[in-house]
């Protein structure tokens, strides 16, 4: 009886210190849920722990704990599993070590600690103390990691390797606890144990700085690919503008001979020679104007330029943009939205013979959202089972910088999700056609 | 149903019946009535059924802009594809909703792709749904329906025409409707696409946002896919 009241305080405790870590540090699945209902989960994840410790099977405790807590992050919180696991064997560690660093201790200053009629309220009292211990720790990490919850929805592989320290450290501490159960240590030697403790504890709170740290610069690595995609988008953009300069420059400097050549020709009095040379100069192509598309300029631009490419690629290219539907993006979102889009749909048509991209642009009445639709032939679904677009050896890429491939689709998203808006692809087998269908909400 | 095809193009006017009758054999369907007009005026006095028309822009006499906006008073539900030789923007100039555009030379794949597109937005919004309710039976055209809630153990349909009370039940109302236009979002909202103003992860906003409709959680990425399908037949 005495013994499951100080497994009930020790888990209250916990509980409490467990909702703050969690409440700082992990986005909720659910994130509308009511009080209530968020206790309940964590209510039922330490009941279970609570029943199972009376049966004071250390081992069992342990893997309870680490697996409940696994279960617990993962259908509560947006976490991946490698995730869930790690944050739930670093608890236990941190949790563990610092009952075993206060246990090791304690024997030293209080010999009689565990013997006479005081035993219960002893018990209590190093149960209160270790938990203090477990609390200030998660505290001082979390007032580390204080607003950096993003970081925490993804993994990378070096949470794998990471894991493992956790777990060998278990080993390792479970070692020494048991050692001077069945072998006489002097005092000096226990205090060496309690001192090994405390170095695997701050092992353990390393890792768990490694990870963050880890964490941090991936998504700012991802944020400056992201970046330099959209450099690159507009680099493209300004080759394209010099092109048509120079397009502009060399009709220019084609003009003043065809109107000097024309100037000789009425000096010699050659009218019929001028009517036959300003005809086929009428027909020429180099006077036919380049087709409008839209009536947004910037896209218009980007489109015409997709065209030209199709063109010399022997792909067909339609376009069906609604007049004034568009306007609301910027223009550094629209040529990261459009110029990825048609990237990637170009890059997949021209694998297949007679191929085709259509992009249209739509409003819909009455509701919120402009629809932009593109589909384009491809000759293999390249969405996996889960519909996430497969990348890298997957699909092997033609274009002339690898290191773009798969981050077109981050920006894609990006600009989507700064528009409050949702995408989703889709591919048909028997015509052999992918489709990627967005819908945007025009801010106001 | 009834295919309009109007061009001052002879020539167009074959190719166009052509292609259509030759879809409808490819699909194994039967294919419906197509009168062909070769001017605006003739087009305009037809009394019959105008339910897919495609309308040259460029012919002499009426405007082809003309003539569209006024089909569309005499019908809403037209499907209007306007058929152009013009390379220059078009969308601009009109005034009334073009369903798609197809450029002359018609590309035939293409065709085919957007009239499927048409055929699916006209079947389901002209399919009819018998409405029984206590004082007598209704018929609807999915498209007047805007959603249907179950409340303590009532089922009521709401409707462009007002709110029905129906004696099925929603499983009932499931199986009735076409399931590319309406969603169960939630065990007691069925939400038909077409009056879908705005969304969020709990509730959907209907017929300018006059109702409202819950969204089961777990449904929210069926829905919002199911939803962007729709737009996308629909554009």
């Amino acid at each position: 009886m005495e013994n499951a009241i100080c497994y009930a305080f020790g888990y209250i405790i916990e509980a409490l210190t467990l909702s703050i870590y969690t409440s700082r540090l992990f986005e909720r699945r659910r994130p509308g849920k009511n009080f209530a209902a968020n206790l309940l989960p964590l209510s039922a994840l330490y009941l279970t722990l609570f029943f199972i410790s009376l049966f004071q099977i250390p081992s069992v405790n342990l893997t309870c704990f680490v697996v409940f807590h696994f279960l617990y992050f993962l259908t509560q919180y947006q976490l991946k599993g490698l995730m869930a696991l790690f944050h739930s064997i670093l608890l236990m560690i941190l949790m563990w070590l610092s009952e075993l660093m206060l246990l090791s201790f304690f024997p030293q200053f209080v010999p009689a600690f565990y013997e006479g009629a005081h035993y219960f309220w002893h018990s209590l009292t190093l149960v209160a103390l270790t938990k203090i211990i477990y609390c200030t720790i998660i505290f001082i990490l979390l007032h580390i990691l204080k607003g950096k919850k993003k970081y925490f929805q993804d993994y990378n592989k070096i949470t794998f390797l990471l894991v493992l320290i956790p777990l060998l450290s278990l080993w390792v501490s479970i070692t020494l606890a048991y050692l001077p159960i069945n072998t006489p240590l002097s005092s000096g030697q226990i205090v060496q144990i309690a001192i090994s403790c405390v170095f695997l504890l701050i092992i353990n709170l390393l890792v768990f700085g490694i990870q963050e740290y880890s964490q941090r610069k991936n998504a700012e690595l991802t944020e400056m690919q992201i970046l330099l995609q959209k450099e690159s988008d507009f680099a493209e953009y300004y080759k394209m503008l010099l092109q048509e300069t120079e397009n502009h420059n060399i009709l220019l400097h084609d003009i003043k001979k065809h109107l000097q050549s024309i100037y000789l020709l009425s000096k010699q009095g050659k009218q019929e020679e001028i009517s036959a040379y300003i005809d086929r100069l009428l027909s020429s192509s180099d006077l036919k104007e380049s087709a409008r598309m839209c009536d947004n300029d910037l896209l218009n631009a980007i489109l015409c330029r997709y065209q030209k490419h199709c063109r010399q690629n022997k792909l067909s290219f339609h376009t069906d943009i609604r007049c004034g539907v568009i306007d609301f993006l910027d223009s550094t979102d629209m040529t990261s939205l459009f110029c990825n889009l048609l990237d990637n749909a170009v890059e997949a048509a021209s694998k297949i013979p007679a191929g085709y991209v259509e992009i249209s642009v739509s409003c819909r009445p009455n509701t919120a959202f402009v629809v932009i639709s593109l589909l384009n032939s491809c000759h293999a679904n390249p969405l996996d089972k889960k519909g996430h677009l497969l990348t890298g050896n997957h699909i092997p890429s033609t274009k002339p910088d690898a290191k773009k491939h798969g981050f077109g689709m981050k920006s894609i998203q990006k600009v989507v999700d700064k528009y409050s808006g949702s995408m989703t692809c889709y591919y048909e087998e028997v015509p052999s056609v992918f489709h990627t269908v967005i819908a945007l909400k025009p801010p106001g | 149903m009834q295919i309009l095809i109007c061009d001052d193009d002879i020539l167009i006017v074959e190719q166009l019946e052509n292609y259509i009758r030759s879809y409808f054999k490819h699909t194994s369907a039967k294919c419906p009535s197509i009168v062909t007009f070769t001017d605006g005026q003739s087009l305009l006095s037809y009394k019959g059924a105008k339910d897919i028309v495609f309308l040259d822009i460029e012919m002499p006499g009426i405007n082809g802009i003309h003539v569209g906006r006024e089909l569309q008073k005499q019908n809403k539900r037209s499907l209007l594809f306007v058929v152009t030789s013009h390379p220059q923007y078009l969308d601009d100039a009109m005034r009334f909703h073009v369903f798609r555009y197809l450029s002359k030379p018609i590309d035939k794949e293409r065709l085919f792709r957007n009239f499927k597109d048409a055929l699916e937005v006209y079947h389901e919004s002209a399919a009819k749904i018998p409405l029984e309710t206590r004082d007598g039976v209704y018929t609807l055209s999915s498209s007047e329906v805007i959603y249907i809630e179950a409340r303590e153990r009532k089922v009521t349909v709401y409707t462009t025409r007002g709110a029905f009370l129906s004696v099925h039940t929603m499983d009932y109302w499931t199986e009735q409707l076409p399931p590319n236009r309406f969603f169960q979002s939630h065990r007691s909202f069925i939400v038909n696409f077409e009056y879908v103003n705005d969304f969020n992860r709990e509730k959907i906003f209907l017929a300018e946002n006059q109702y409202s409709a819950y969204l089961t959680r777990r449904k929210y990425t069926q829905f919002k896919n199911a939803y962007l399908l729709y737009l996308e037949t629909t554009k």
